[in-house]
Formats: C-alpha cells, sequence, structure tokens
C-alpha cells in the first residue's frame, strides 16, 4: 500500500526532530559532547559533500554519463591526498587568526572588505542553485513514493520543513564559534544515516532485482554494452568531461562554504585532517558501491518515462519501508547541506554584505545575532524561490555542477593567498568578477533557459559539443586565471596586503598583533564602536577565557587578552573588522622590519629543530649575529625609518624588564615610561650624542646612560640606541666621594688640632708660670711669646677663613705686571728664608689680571716651598710666557719631586711632607684658591729632568 | 617542505596520472574496477597514515 503524503511528512519531520534533541544533548552532555570532538565523527561530518545529488543525482548521472559520476568523488580523493601540502596550510591561517569562511581567507590575504564582499556574493549566487535542488530532490523523491506527480505544492511543504529545520539549528550555531560538537554529531549521525540507508536499498534491490551478486554477474555477461557504457565515457572523456569534473569536485571538497565550515571552522583537533584524509574516501566509496546496482535495477523496472534520478526509488519499488528508508536518507542528506550551508553563508553575509548594503558595521557586533539568524533564513528562503523559478527539465547534475564551477573559482584566488605573494588585491578582485561573469553567462544563465550565443561562443574556441561541461569550466577558469595573475603583476600591494601576505605563507611565524597602548584605551576604542554595555561585556568574556584579570597587570596579559577579544570578534564578525574595533584601523604595516626579523628568527628556529637538516652558510652567519647581538652586555634598541622597534636584545629586555615580543614592531611613543621619555628625547639629538638621565620607577631610582647613532643602510634607514644602566656604578661613586670627603673633614680637623694645638699649649704653660709669678724679670719676653703664639694662632686661622670663604667676595682684578711682582716674590723669598738662588727669566712685560698682593703671595710661597725642597747649590727657576691670551709662570725646583702616589693630594687643606715644624699644609691649597679666584689655574707636574714644577696660568690683560 | 608533505606530494602526482590522464585505462575494465582501484588508492594512504602516526 503506498504511502501518503502524511505520513511521510510526519516521519521526516521526526527525524528532523531527533537530529535536533540529539544536538543539543551532545551540547548539553560532556559525556556525550566527546562524540562531537572525535576525528571520526569529524571525518563523517565532511560527508556532508555527499547530499542528496549523491542519493538520488548520482544513479541520474549514471544512467546518462555511465562511470562519469565517479569523477565528482574521485575529485574528492584526490583532494584529500593534497590534505598535507594544501589543506594544512589553510587550517593553520583559519586557526590561527580565528577565520570563519573562504570569504574571511580572501578579505584577511587582501586586506580588502569589498573582496570579502565580492567572493561573499559569488558564493551565495553559485550556492543557491544548489540548495534549490535539496529542495527539489526531497519533493520529488516524496511525489514518486506516493506514486504522484511532482508538484509545487509537495515542493513547498518539504522546503518549508527543511527550512524550519534549518533555521532550527542554524540559529542555535549562529553565533558562528568554532567547534560546536553538537554540529559535528548532528552532521556525522546524517552521514551515518543516509550511507545505512542507501547500503540497506542497495543489498535489497541486489538481491530483490538479481538475486545477488551472481545474478549480477550473469545479466551483465548476458547484457555486455551495460558495462560497456558505464566505461566509455571516461575512456573517450567527451569535451574533456571526466577531467573537468574531476578538477571541480577536487576545489569543491574543500572550497564549498559548507565544506570549508565543517573542515577547517568546526576542525576538533590538529590529527582530524590526517584521519579525514583517508576516512572520507572511504565513506564516499561505500556510499556509491550501490549506486551502478541501483542503476541497472532501476533501469530493468522502471516505467518508460521516468528519470533516472528517482531511479534509486524505483528499485525498491516493492517495499514502501525501503523507499521511507531511502527518502529520509535524502532527507538527511538535504537538511545536512541546507543547514551547513545556510551557517556558511549566512558568515558570509553578515560580514561582508550587510555592513556595506545593511546596517552600519559599527552597530553590526550589538545586533549580530539577529542579522546571522535573518541571513540565515533569507539564504533558505533565497533557495525556495529558485525551486520555484528553475525550470523542471534540469536535471540534479546540471544544478549541482553550477554551485561546483562557482567553487573553482576560488581556487586562483586561495593559491595566490597561499603561495604567490605577488598577487594583488586589484588582480583577485578583476579575476573574480572575469570569473563570475563567465560563470553567470556560460553556466548560470543556461540553466535558466537563456542560450545567449553559447553555440557559437564554442565553436570560436574549436569546441564542437556546445552541451559538453569541459569547454566551459577550462575557458572561465583559464580566463579568471589569466586575469588574475596579470592584473596582480602589473599592480602593487599595499603595505598591509604584503604583511597579510606574509602571514598567510608563515602563519606560524607571522604575528600580526599589535597590543594597544592601555587597557583603558582598548576598552575605549571598543566603546566607540559597540557601546559601553557590549564593550564591556566582550572584554569581560575574552579575560575570561583567557583567564587574566581586569585590569590586566602587565603587557603580557593585555597581548593575552587582546589575542582572546581578537579572535572571538573575528569569529563573529570578520578578521578586518575586529583588527578596526581593537586597533582603530591602524594599519599593520607589510615592511616592518620587526615583523620580517621575527620571521627570520622563527624561520632560523625551525631550521634549528631540523637536526637533519645541514646548516646553511647564511644561516649559521644569522645565528651568530643574533647571538651576539643578544649577548652584549649593553642594552640595544634599533628602530626603522617609521621609528618603530626593530632590536630589542636581551640586555635590554633585563634592564627594562620588557620582553623583546611585547615592544618590537611599536613605536617609541608606545613604550612605558621611562624608556619611551629617555628614547624620544635621544632620537631628536645628533648621530654621537649622549646623556645621562635618572628616573623614579615605582619606590626605585634608576639612573641611564644612552647614546645614538644613525643607521644608514642601502635598504634600511633607522637609529641604534646604546642604553646602559649606570645605577650600580653611580652609587659606587657617590660612595667613594663621600668617603673622601669623609677623609678630607678628617684631615682638616687634625690639621687644625694639631697647628692650632702647639702654640695653645706653649702659650697656656707660658701664662701659667707668668700668672704663678707675674713679677717675674722674664715677664716682658714671656709675654712676648705669648703674642707671638697668638699670632701664630691668628695666622693660621686667617688661612683657614681665606680657604673657606669661597667665591664669596669678588675678587677686583686689577693689571699686574708680571716681572715686577716675580722680582718682589724672589726678594721676600730670598729675605724670608735661607737657601738656593733663584733664577728668573723673564723675557718680557708681560701683564695679568690679579691683585698684586694675592699673586705675590702665591708666588712667595711656591719659591719658598721650592727653596726647601731644594739643595744649597741648587737653584730654583721662575720663568714668565705669554702664550694665546694666557700667561704662564713656572717655577721649578732640583729637589726630589713629589712621588706620584700623594701627587693627586698636594692641593688638599693641610697635607703636608714637610713635617709638623715647617708648614701647616695650607700653603698650596690657598694658593690655588687665590689664582682660581683670578679666573686662573695652579697646577703641579714632575721635570723631566727631576725636582717639581708648579704651573700658574692667568688670563692676559684685557685690552 | 618536510619528509611526509613530499612523500604526500608523490602519492599525490601518482594518484592524478592515474586518474586524470589516459593511463585510467589501467583501472576500467570491468564494473567493479573503478571501485577495487579507488579502495586500493585509500588503503595506500591509509597505510602510509598508520606508518607516519607509528613513527
Amino acid at each position: 500500500m503506498p504511502l501518503d503524503h502524511v505520513v511521510l511528512f510526519l516521519l521526516a519531520a521526526a527525524l528532523l526532530g531527533l537530529y535536533i534533541v540529539g544536538s543539543e544533548i551532545v551540547e548539553r552532555s560532556p559525556r556525550w559532547g566527546r562524540v562531537g570532538r572525535n576525528r571520526f565523527s569529524y571525518a563523517l561530518a565532511l560527508g556532508v559533500y555527499a547530499t542528496t545529488w549523491t542519493l538520488f543525482g548520482s544513479v541520474g548521472f549514471a544512467a546518462e554519463e555511465g562511470y562519469d559520476f565517479l569523477a565528482i568523488y574521485f575529485g574528492v580523493t584526490l583532494s584529500c591526498l593534497a590534505i598535507p601540502f594544501l589543506w594544512a596550510p589553510v587550517a593553520e591561517l583559519v586557526d590561527r587568526y580565528r577565520l570563519g569562511s573562504v570569504a574571511d581567507v580572501f578579505a584577511f590575504r587582501f586586506q580588502s572588505r569589498t573582496v570579502g564582499a565580492a567572493v561573499s556574493i559569488f558564493m551565495v549566487a553559485g550556492l543557491l542553485p544548489y540548495i534549490a535542488l535539496q529542495l527539489r530532490a526531497v519533493a520529488d523523491g516524496a511525489a514518486v513514493i506516493v506514486g504522484q506527480e511532482p508538484s509545487e505544492q509537495i515542493g513547498s511543504v518539504y522546503a518549508v520543513l527543511l527550512s524550519a529545520f534549518a533555521v532550527a539549528l542554524g540559529v542555535r550555531y549562529a553565533d558562528g564559534r568554532a567547534h560546536r560538537p553538537g554540529l559535528i554529531a548532528t552532521l556525522a549521525f546524517e552521514s551515518i544515516f543516509k550511507l545505512v540507508a542507501l547500503l540497506v536499498v542497495g543489498a535489497a534491490a541486489l538481491v530483490m532485482t538479481f538475486g545477488g551478486l551472481r545474478g549480477l554477474g550473469d545479466y551483465l555477461r548476458e547484457r555486455p554494452e551495460l558495462v560497456d557504457n558505464m566505461i566509455q565515457p571516461v575512456m573517450r572523456d567527451v569535451g574533456d568531461s571526466w577531467l573537468a569534473l574531476v578538477f571541480v569536485t577536487f576545489c569543491a571538497a574543500f572550497l564549498l562554504p559548507r565544506q570549508f565550515f565543517v573542515a577547517f571552522v568546526q576542525r576538533p583537533g590538529p590529527r582530524s585532517l590526517q584521519t579525514a584524509r583517508w576516512a572520507l574516501p572511504l565513506y564516499l566509496f561505500a556510499i556509491n558501491l550501490p549506486v551502478p546496482i541501483l542503476f541497472w535495477a532501476g533501469r530493468e523496472l522502471a516505467s518508460p518515462g521516468v528519470r533516472p534520478d528517482v531511479y534509486v526509488l524505483v528499485a525498491v519499488q516493492s517495499s514502501p519501508t525501503l523507499q521511507t528508508l531511502v527518502f529520509l536518507g535524502a532527507v538527511s542528506a538535504a537538511s545536512a547541506m541546507i543547514l551547513v550551508s545556510s551557517i556558511a553563508l549566512s558568515g558570509m553575509v553578515s560580514n561582508y554584505l550587510v555592513p556595506r548594503f545593511g546596517p552600519s558595521p559599527k552597530s553590526l557586533l550589538n545586533r549580530w545575532a539577529v542579522f546571522r539568524r535573518t541571513t540565515i533564513v533569507g539564504v533558505i528562503v533565497a533557495g525556495l524561490l529558485l525551486h520555484f523559478a528553475l525550470p523542471r527539465t534540469r536535471t540534479l547534475v546540471d544544478l549541482g555542477l553550477a554551485s561546483f564551477i562557482a567553487v573553482a573559482h576560488l581556487l586562483p584566488g586561495l593559491l595566490g593567498t597561499l603561495f604567490w605573494r605577488r598577487a594583488t588585491r586589484a588582480g583577485v578582485l578583476v579575476g573574480l568578477i572575469v570569473g563570475a561573469t563567465s560563470w553567470a553567462v556560460l553556466t548560470a544563465m543556461p540553466l535558466l533557459g537563456y542560450e545567449v550565443g553559447i553555440s557559437r561562443l564554442y565553436s570560436w574556441f574549436g569546441f564542437d559539443d556546445p552541451v559538453a561541461r569541459g569547454p566551459v569550466i577550462w575557458l572561465s577558469l583559464t580566463a579568471h586565471a589569466f586575469v588574475f595573475m596579470a592584473v596582480s603583476v602589473l599592480t602593487s600591494r599595499s603595505a598591509q596586503e604584503r604583511t597579510a601576505a606574509e602571514a598567510c605563507r608563515e602563519p606560524r611565524v607571522t604575528r600580526l598583533l599589535q597590543v594597544p597602548e592601555s587597557a583603558e584605551a582598548l576598552q575605549e576604542r571598543l566603546t566607540s564602536y559597540v557601546g559601553r554595555k557590549t564593550a564591556v561585556q566582550e572584554i569581560y568574556e575574552a579575560a575570561a577565557a583567557a583567564d587574566v584579570h581586569w585590569p590586566p597587570r602587565d603587557r603580557p596579559q593585555l597581548l593575552s587578552l587582546v589575542n582572546e577579544l581578537q579572535g572571538r570578534l573575528s569569529e563573529r564578525i570578520g578578521p578586518l573588522a575586529a583588527r578596526t574595533y581593537i586597533h582603530g584601523g591602524r594599519p599593520v604595516r607589510a615592511d616592518a622590519l620587526a615583523e620580517r626579523l621575527r620571521a627570520l628568527r622563527a624561520l632560523d628556529s625551525l631550521q634549528d629543530d631540523m637536526a637533519s637538516r645541514p646548516t646553511s652558510p647564511a644561516h649559521a652567519a644569522r645565528r651568530y649575529l643574533s647571538q651576539l647581538m643578544s649577548e652584549l652586555p649593553v642594552g640595544v634598541c634599533t628602530v626603522d625609518h617609521h621609528g618603530e622597534v626593530v632590536v630589542w636584545n636581551a640586555s635590554l629586555a633585563r634592564i627594562s624588564g620588557l620582553a623583546e615580543d611585547h615592544i618590537s614592531g611599536h613605536p617609541l611613543g608606545d613604550l612605558p615610561d621611562p624608556w619611551r621619555v629617555l628614547l624620544e628625547e635621544l632620537a631628536h639629538q645628533p648621530s654621537g650624542s649622549a646623556i645621562e638621565r635618572r628616573y623614579d620607577v615605582g619606590s626605585q631610582t634608576i639612573e641611564l646612560r644612552a647614546q645614538t647613532a644613525k643607521i644608514s643602510a642601502e635598504s634600511e634607514e633607522g637609529r641604534v640606541f646604546v642604553v646602559e644602566d649606570i645605577t650600580a656604578f653611580r652609587r659606587l661613586e657617590r660612595h667613594v666621594a663621600h668617603k673622601d670627603r669623609l677623609s678630607s673633614i678628617g684631615t682638616l680637623a687634625s690639621g687644625v688640632a694639631h697647628e692650632v694645638g702647639n702654640p695653645l699649649t706653649g702659650i697656656l704653660m707660658v701664662a701659667k708660670n707668668l700668672a704663678a709669678d707675674p713679677t717675674a724679670d722674664d715677664a716682658a719676653e714671656r709675654l712676648q711669646i705669648i703674642v707671638e703664639e697668638a699670632q701664630r694662632i691668628h695666622g693660621i686661622v686667617k688661612s683657614l677663613l681665606t680657604f673657606s670663604r669661597r667665591d664669596e667676595t669678588p675678587v677686583e682684578l686689577q693689571t699686574v705686571s708680571v716681572v715686577q711682582v716675580v722680582r718682589k716674590a724672589a726678594e721676600l723669598a730670598e729675605l724670608e728664608t735661607e737657601g738656593c738662588s733663584i733664577d728668573l727669566d723673564l723675557p718680557m712685560d708681560a701683564t695679568a689680571m690679579a691683585t698684586p698682593e694675592g699673586l705675590t703671595q702665591v708666588l712667595v710661597n711656591l719659591l719658598n716651598n721650592a727653596r726647601q725642597a731644594s739643595s744649597q747649590d741648587a737653584t730654583v727657576y721662575v720663568r714668565t710666557e705669554a702664550d694665546n691670551g694666557r700667561i704662564r709662570i713656572d717655577v721649578d725646583d732640583e729637589g726630589p719631586g713629589i712621588p706620584e702616589a700623594i701627587s693627586e693630594r698636594v692641593f688638599e687643606p693641610f697635607f703636608t711632607t714637610k713635617g709638623d715644624m715647617h708648614g701647616t699644609g695650607l700653603g698650596l691649597s690657598v694658593s690655588r684658591q687665590i689664582i682660581e679666584r683670578f679666573g686662573g689655574s695652579l697646577t703641579y707636574q714632575p721635570r723631566e729632568s727631576g725636582g717639581s714644577r708648579f704651573t700658574i696660568t692667568l688670563q692676559a690683560r684685557e685690552n | 617542505m618536510n619528509p611526509d608533505k613530499e612523500r604526500a606530494l608523490v602519492l599525490f602526482v601518482v594518484a592524478l596520472v592515474l586518474v586524470a590522464t589516459p593511463a585510467r585505462a589501467l583501472w576500467l575494465h570491468t564494473w567493479w574496477s573503478p571501485f577495487a582501484f579507488w579502495l586500493l588508492m585509500i588503503a595506500v594512504v591509509a597505510l602510509l597514515h598508520r606508518s607516519d602516526h607509528a613513527a
């Protein structure tokens, strides 16, 4: 008894309801959640590739073109063989930058929302026929089972059912987040169901129609033309059909939006792809095994006029149960395909088309869930409308291939993304326009019944068969690829494109993330785009996910937070919008030397890890220089011509506490104080300048010395800064100076005590004696002694006052005749003490700025010292000389000289080598002070021939 | 390119030649031979995967 529509509809609805419930269980239960994270579930979920086309269309395809139908799956198998070198780089890129769709990849690589929008429009237009195909296949299957002609009414009912399912689950997963176990588990269950359905129906057809494998063998031996009809289309390859089909399905295996979404966005772990490499082809193999049997069984049983697309149902027409099973398999296949396609397409539409043609991107994040759900419904409704609009003469294969050809147009851009750094935004955009136009003219319009001179176009290119698919595919793809390459070569890349190209080539080693200047700046910037409430919520969630406290304590924590926040936003609103929200659209430069060096170091590190590979000389040299820079005992920072930090070596990282990873690539203005202040100040100084600065950092004070020089390399200009932490050195210096001061004060105190103490003792003793006998005969002599000793003390005190009166009273300088003063001083010296002779060499009557008394005092002191140090038969020489506005007076003796160890101390007060009875140790220090008050200098140096030389240098008379 | 990728590339090229060139006549004889060839390809990949994993 044939089933009626109500029963079929209820069964289909119940099955879809079970999927929804199962999905919820997997999402909520940790135990069942493991099912959705299993790599075999992942491989089965990739079986979403097998749609109603596989269940119904493959048999129809086999009926028309034999084993050409296998090309649809051989292409996927070849694509899976390319997983290690083609899928894996895409997966790494998607993981690294949290990209959500193939449009995100293009937009990210070419740094253009326009490119993302172009891909989105193309994919929506290309995929809608495929969605329409699913709705049509289910409706047609239901009509066959109930024994009626397919009608629009039946189609509408099932279309609404499938749409409702896709909306119900699609909305559940509309947040676009990666790794949803419920979704993967649902897709895996649906894959298992359609596989089981087809295998059971195939086995039943084999037994019921042919009596088993042996019977099938006999049947085919009697009709050898049936096998020949299957093989010949592949052997002849009419119109390059086989090759073209293998090629487009090779692309579709990972570029179809639903395949991309499952393969890369929902990938549960790094090993999953490796498992999928053999498990997905095995699944497709198993599901296709019954196809030839079902074709031959359907051919045997079908009435004239029945379309081969429904042979699967005809083959088991005697069993309503089996027909229902295969129908539910088709419902599973169609619902899975529509669900994932609508989620994937809605991501593209809401990221690239809604902001362009609808609400402002600034408000998108606030209402992204609404947009996402709306676009899911919109995509399904559009497929439904196309289902009604398409001529019924088109087969499932026609509709499916139209989508696959559209998707194949993504391959040039994707290969450019992964392997060709020279590819430009203009090139990919023009290529996509050419590809989309050729697809519309050569594929889509004929599908809608508009044959716009295609036959004539084919004949121009030498193709005879206008219905052959090969020319359509090769012609449009060749035009696309040629234009893409030509325009790329003729145009230049922007800075952002160059950086993104590097990131796509080596996603592991290139970092595009920039850290905002502070946590507050991050929140303010996000608030300016999405409002305070959403900004706070997003930051709070990202901080919780990254295990970072708010506000972040340091830059590493801020970096972790930004990384998480950018990834979360990128998953929902695309990589470009996410970066704008966080960094305010600050461009990431491609020519950033810091990025290039970081990439180079990472590559070197990778090469080091590969012990089996020989090290190249360039690599060894780089390692040596890198090690040298790292281990230099001084801090080194270099900036490029943009003022961004390129090198921040290990010593500087140690001094500053700032790791290179967090500094390089940032402008100096981004550095925390005091490093920003120090280096920015130095950056404005001429090459070779040095500065020393002292900063309070928290509770500590640091003293830094920094020097700068310009780098004038041919390709890279910039500056190098050498920074030394001199805090400890300065502390030691101050300690020594302090000790010196203490030592000087001690010397001074003991000198004063000694010099004053001696005469004071004498005064005291004489005064006591006088007090005991005031009438003594020698009282007058004793009083004279007291007077003399008191005068000695007075002299000492006077000298001390002179010494201590530094710069207190300005001296009124006079023009002094040096010759006269020297002669007078020599006379006085000879009068004061006995000793050697004084030889005067005064070639000219020079005049200097001084006071006659002061200069005389100094010269008498020097001459006395010289004579005391010399033997009786020696000579003291005094020589004057005028030189370049200065008057120089040398006082030389022939004594033993001053030992080098104490030569620096002779100008210290109370330092003397004469012993207690011959000097106070104040003479030279007072003399130097007097000369310095004249604006001159008094210095000592040993004579080459022995003895000492004291040199007075004075300013010559002003004209 | 590491040895795993090199091996994958060689395998891909061999499969491509067998599938996409007239060499496909080698596995197009009977109604079941395309499936046998297909299964053989999968088996080779699975065995390589297993040996990679074991290594």
